[in-house]
């Protein structure tokens, strides 16, 4: 190639670039007019197929493997679980018509359907069911299977009837049971393909809910079709028990925040249940689009790995704590869609403290510098560098914070490195993927990161789920070694006096805020938006999945 | 161009060395676009100097509750997502947007410098591995290359660097090898090899120099496209980490506000603008008067 071209090709770039930037700023916003002419009478095409977006997807859909939102979605269409939560929060059946639980709290026992069947024709019995469980406890390092508790054994004792026998009770364990964690998977497909069964070929993904896998590009689009052959979907909370009233479902993946909101804008997508915030103004705007708030129990929190020094030290972690204001990072990352947090559990949702004044009213770690500089101080950093860092015994403050790509968790980072700059910490940003980020903290280097969680009817039994010790790698990536809070996490497991229960989380709400092994940064409010042509889109309940989807109806153009 | 090539060279192998420079920017003088990038190449690189003394505003300090600020009297280019002043950062990132080129250029042509030379000067097996992996490495678009490398060796802006100047390489060490192949037969070279002189020798003292004038052309060339390809990166998140004022980084930040707050993209890419085109005119204008041999 010649010199010339080069030279020129820079040049027409840098023009394009600048064209580009100014074309953009000044393009009008597109939004299709409504269509004016809608029937009186509704009437609904239910060969109709809907487009959901999707800011991320799961590294894989192996459900018993991960925690990923995305895979939650995913399979709360694909599969069922042996029984589903009612609106006031009691199992009721699916895939289990019934179920006995002893007096002691140790069997349980369900009684299978015998009319369900898996996508790829095979009727479902209760081996079905426990070569399911199995395979989840046998997943090593599955995030989910110790919410079973101490299981002794599991047994389908004939064709339709599956026992669990637990070495001790367990309070929590309809919170999985019920999710979509604890969904039948056809596990003869994941014997042939082995630990990559969920990454790997679409047709081996087989349950028995009413959306089939019919195509799926990683990080691009996935289409589920109707399981014309579903008819067990819950009664206790759909008119419709089956086939959905839909034909088709494509989650397509959008990162970029603002092409999200484009796209769903124009009419090209109908679902987005996290309108990210900077678009808000401009999603109520559009005629065509209804909008929800939803005020789930959803936080987003900086953890902290407390075995890697200096966060090792409370007192650093403590004054970290302080320098973060937490009402600041509301208004600018969430653009003041939440609650700045003093406890993981969000008020008003179950386990939250009863009293008046809060059990941990003295423990609340509220913003203040002079505070932080103080515990620094105590904690021996009093020398400061030249940029103001930190330092003690010749070794500056510095720490790294993990965090994901994504536009609001850069923007929360940088928040976060500001106020540690101010009590003199460098904080040096580590970003990458939300796939890599889980497999970067699997591997249990980091020193801090942060994260989102939505627990939904999990609420207070959450904590257990990331701060006992058998959880470690993960979901515990803390490393906080407490032996009250051990105590009290498995107290709360076993329990059947609820006041004893609803005690024990008081006080390792307190704890938590003694040790600081996370800080707390937002509650989370999230704004979903839907076409105005789907009916019943059961967005009111949907935190971060909507069950089943079977009463979606849409209008007929 | 009225000279010759054969003139060139003997102007360059002359002990007169510093005429020829001179004659040339006395040439460059008359091409005015020239002299304009030159002055703004050189106002830039004030910049990039005293750039963070002159910052009314700490770079990296936020201020969350006046943030998007509109341009203002206090802060010319406004505020950003965090509050941060513009203008400040825009300052701020002169130093790290020439840092990134030149030493991104600094890289290739070095390493494409030598590797050019070796190729050029021993012909053979040497010559003939080099050219493959040259034109292994041009079969990958160069930013492509870059991204590729910044992803293995993980971001930041070192590494950035790195790929940058390593995915320009096969550039420098082409447009060497064939200057140096040009040189190898001529008389001063057979000359020097004849009065026994070694291949080290013969390749630094005696070809090199001639080779200097059309690498330094090129470099000039080079360095606005290497200035873009950080930029680049760092648009994408794998250059610059926050929160450095790095142009490119900035514009990504804003890019997510484009439509309410354009100000927060139009400073940055303006400056990424004007510094990658005033150093293609000048390199431009360079070429045209140093090295005639290369211009149309």
């Amino acid at each position: 190639m010649s010199l010339l071209d080069d030279r020129r090709l820079a040049l027409v770039c840098a023009l394009i670039f600048a064209v580009g930037i100014i074309g953009m700023a000044c393009a009008p916003e597109v939004e299709e007019e409504p269509d004016p002419t809608e029937p009186e009478e509704p009437e609904y095409d239910f060969d109709a197929g809907i487009v959901i977006s999707r800011g991320e997807e799961a590294e894989t859909l192996d459900i018993q493997n991960t925690t990923h939102a995305s895979a939650n979605t995913t399979w709360e269409l694909l599969g069922d679980s042996l029984v589903i939560f009612d609106e006031e929060g009691n199992p009721s059946p699916l895939i289990a018509e019934d179920w006995d639980v002893s007096d002691d709290g140790l069997v349980y026992t369900f009684y299978i359907r015998d009319d369900v069947t898996f996508h790829s024709g095979k009727e479902l019995t209760a081996h079905d069911v426990e070569a399911s469980f199995e395979r989840w406890l046998s997943v090593e390092g599955s995030p989910t299977r110790g919410d079973l508790g101490e299981v002794e054994s599991l047994e389908a004792t004939d064709d339709y009837t599956f026992e669990i026998r637990l070495e001790e009770p367990h309070n929590a364990i309809w919170n999985v049971l019920a999710s979509p964690y604890g969904t039948i998977l056809n596990v003869e497909n994941i014997d042939e393909e082995g630990d990559d069964w969920g990454t790997a070929r679409a047709e081996l993904i087989d349950g028995t809910g009413p959306f089939m896998l019919a195509d799926w590009r990683r990080d691009d689009q996935m289409v589920l079709e109707r399981n014309e052959d579903y008819v067990w979907g819950p009664e206790a909370l759909y008119e419709n028990t089956g086939p959905a009233n839909i034909k088709e479902i494509t989650f397509r993946v959008i990162p970029e925040e603002t092409t999200r909101a484009a796209e769903i804008r124009r009419g090209n997508i109908h679902i987005d249940t996290g309108v990210p915030s900077a678009e808000i103004p401009s999603i109520k705007e559009a005629e065509h689009l209804v909008t929800i708030m939803n005020r789930p129990p959803s936080l987003s929190f900086l953890g902290i790995n407390c075995e890697a020094a200096p966060l090792d030290d409370v007192k650093i972690r403590k004054a970290l704590a302080h320098a973060i204001n937490r009402e600041e990072i509301v208004e600018v990352v969430r653009d003041g869609m939440g609650d700045p947090p003093y406890s993981f559990l969000r008020p008003g949702t179950p386990g939250y403290c009863p009293h008046d004044p809060l059990c941990f009213e003295d423990e609340i770690i509220r913003y203040d510098v002079d505070q932080a500089i103080e515990l620094l101080e105590e904690a021996g950093w009093t020398e400061v560098d030249d940029d103001g860092i930190r330092m003690k015994d010749g070794e500056r403050l510095e720490s790294t914070l993990s965090i994901s790509d994504t536009e609001t968790a850069v923007v929360q980072g940088e928040l976060v490195q500001s106020y540690a700059r101010e009590i003199g910490m460098d904080i040096e940003l580590n970003t990458m993927e939300l796939a890599a980020l889980f497999e970067h903290l699997r591997a249990a280097d980091h020193e801090m990161f942060t994260m989102g969680v939505g627990y939904g009817r999990r609420g207070p039994d959450t904590l257990y789920w990331y701060h006992h010790p058998g959880q470690r790698p993960a979901p515990n990536r803390f490393y906080l070694e407490h032996d009250e809070m051990t105590e009290l996490l498995e107290l709360s497991r076993v329990t059947p006096d609820e006041e004893e229960r609803q005690e024990a989380f008081c006080r390792i709400e307190q704890i938590l805020l003694e040790e600081v092994p996370w800080i707390y940064l937002t509650y989370r409010d999230y704004l979903a938006a839907h076409d105005e042509k789907l009916e019943n889109p059961q967005l009111e309940h949907a935190m971060y999945t909507f069950p089943k989807l079977l009463e979606v109806k849409v209008l007929s153009e | 161009m009225t000279e010759k090539p054969e003139q060139v060279a003997k102007a360059g192998l002359s002990a007169r060395k510093g005429h020829w420079l001179i004659e040339g920017l006395q040439r460059m003088r008359k091409n005015r676009g020239a002299v304009v990038a030159g002055c703004a190449v050189l106002m830039f690189l004030f910049l990039a100097i005293v750039g963070p003394m002159l910052a009314p505003h700490d770079p990296v300090d936020t201020d969350p509750p006046n943030r998007f600020e509109r341009p203002t009297l206090e802060h010319p280019f406004g505020r950003d997502h965090l509050g941060r002043c513009i203008f400040s950062r825009v300052l701020a990132g002169t130093r790290v947007s020439f840092f990134q080129g030149f030493i991104a250029t600094g890289i290739a042509l070095f390493f494409g410098g030598v590797l050019g030379i070796v190729a050029g000067y021993y012909g053979g097996v040497l010559d003939h591995l080099i050219s493959r992996l040259v034109d292994v490495m041009m079969a990958f678009p160069g930013f492509l290359l870059a991204v590729t490398i910044v992803a293995a060796l993980g971001p930041g802006i070192v590494n950035c660097m790195i790929a940058v100047g390593v995915s320009s390489i096969p550039r420098f060490v082409r447009l060497t090898r064939s200057d140096v192949l040009s040189f190898r037969e001529q008389e001063f070279t057979e000359a020097a090899r004849a009065s026994g002189a070694k291949d080290f020798r013969i390749m630094f003292r005696h070809i090199l120099p001639n080779v200097v004038g059309p690498l330094g052309v090129y470099s000039t060339l080079r360095l606005s496209t290497a200035i873009l390809a950080a930029a680049g990166l760092s648009f994408l998140g794998l250059g610059a980490q926050p929160p450095t004022p790095e142009w490119g980084a900035m514009a990504a930040a804003g890019r997510g506000h484009l439509i309410r707050h354009p100000h927060m993209v139009l400073f940055p890419a303006a400056a990424i603008f004007l510094l990658v085109l005033a150093f293609n005119f000048l390199g431009d204008g360079l070429r045209d008067a140093l090295d005639p041999r290369q211009s149309d």
